[in-house]
């Protein structure tokens, strides 16, 4: 259960316009509501270089990082860090890669950094919770706001 | 559904410390309690929640009861973030299509 989760989708669009959707468009198709720290009215901010961070700005003037680039290349690769509303101490790391196919772009998505989490017969060590407050950290802010959806 | 259960128990940062302090193994409620500067059935309302919502085990040992982190629980929040990536990458697809018909005209 520590294994990174994949997932794989085709889109109708080439690898650049796939990857500039996903990124500096980001804000355009993400579902802030529920998962977003602040909520709908949110904006998110996704960067065009390495280093550069991913921030979600509330309606409130408030400002989450919820990540940060580790790699940027337009159109082929894309990773970065995962914390929505913890430290980045505690982020669990995502990549996303667009190959193009014949009828579009295919990217392949993989959230990992998990790999603390210990076995299951060791489900009350230290490292397998460390594992937990990792993967909980993406969603314990979210749990702050309205969860119906 | 039971992982909105859990990360709804888990906002309260009581409950937070509840958890941090379960890490290095199951505890009595006595010893959970200590040292918390909560009142003790505060401290047991707060378990029955954590329980409730998957978070934890109990098992009665004598006329204790001890309190663990139960690992379906652990299971159920990163099936909540394989969730989050259907709905999301659902969500990107569709942005997807908008924009391969818009390219199209």
């Amino acid at each position: 259960m520590n294994d990174p989760i994949k997932k794989t989708l085709t889109v109708p669009l080439s690898p650049v316009d796939a990857f500039a959707l996903f990124t500096s468009d980001m804000d355009t198709w993400w579902p802030k509501d529920p998962f977003s720290v602040t909520g709908a009215d949110s904006k998110v901010t996704f960067p065009d270089h390495k280093d550069g961070e991913i921030i979600e700005k509330g309606a409130d003037g408030s400002a989450n990082i919820w990540g940060k680039l580790i790699a940027y290349d337009p159109g082929r690769f894309l990773s970065f860090t995962w914390h929505p509303g913890r430290g980045p101490e505690e982020a669990t790391v995502v990549t996303v890669s667009f190959t193009e196919t014949e009828d579009g772009t295919r990217c392949d998505l993989t959230h990992g950094g998990f790999d603390i989490l210990g076995h299951t017969a060791d489900a009350v060590s230290n490292s397998y919770l460390k594992g937990w407050d990792l993967v909980l950290g993406c969603y314990a802010s979210a749990g702050k706001v309205p969860m119906t959806a | 559904m039971a992982y909105q259960d859990a990360i709804t128990a888990l906002a309260d940062p009581t409950r937070r410390v509840i958890i941090d302090r379960l890490r290095a193994g199951p505890l009595p409620v006595g010893a959970i309690a200590d040292g918390m500067g909560v009142s003790r059935p505060a401290v047991s309302q707060h378990l029955k929640v954590l329980s409730d919502a998957g978070l934890l085990s109990v098992t009665p040992t004598g006329n204790r009861r001890v309190y663990a982190i139960s690992p379906d629980g652990v299971d159920e929040l990163r099936r909540y973030l394989d969730t989050l990536w259907d709905d999301a990458l659902a969500a990107f697809a569709r942005a997807a299509e908008e924009k391969a018909k818009g390219n199209s005209t």
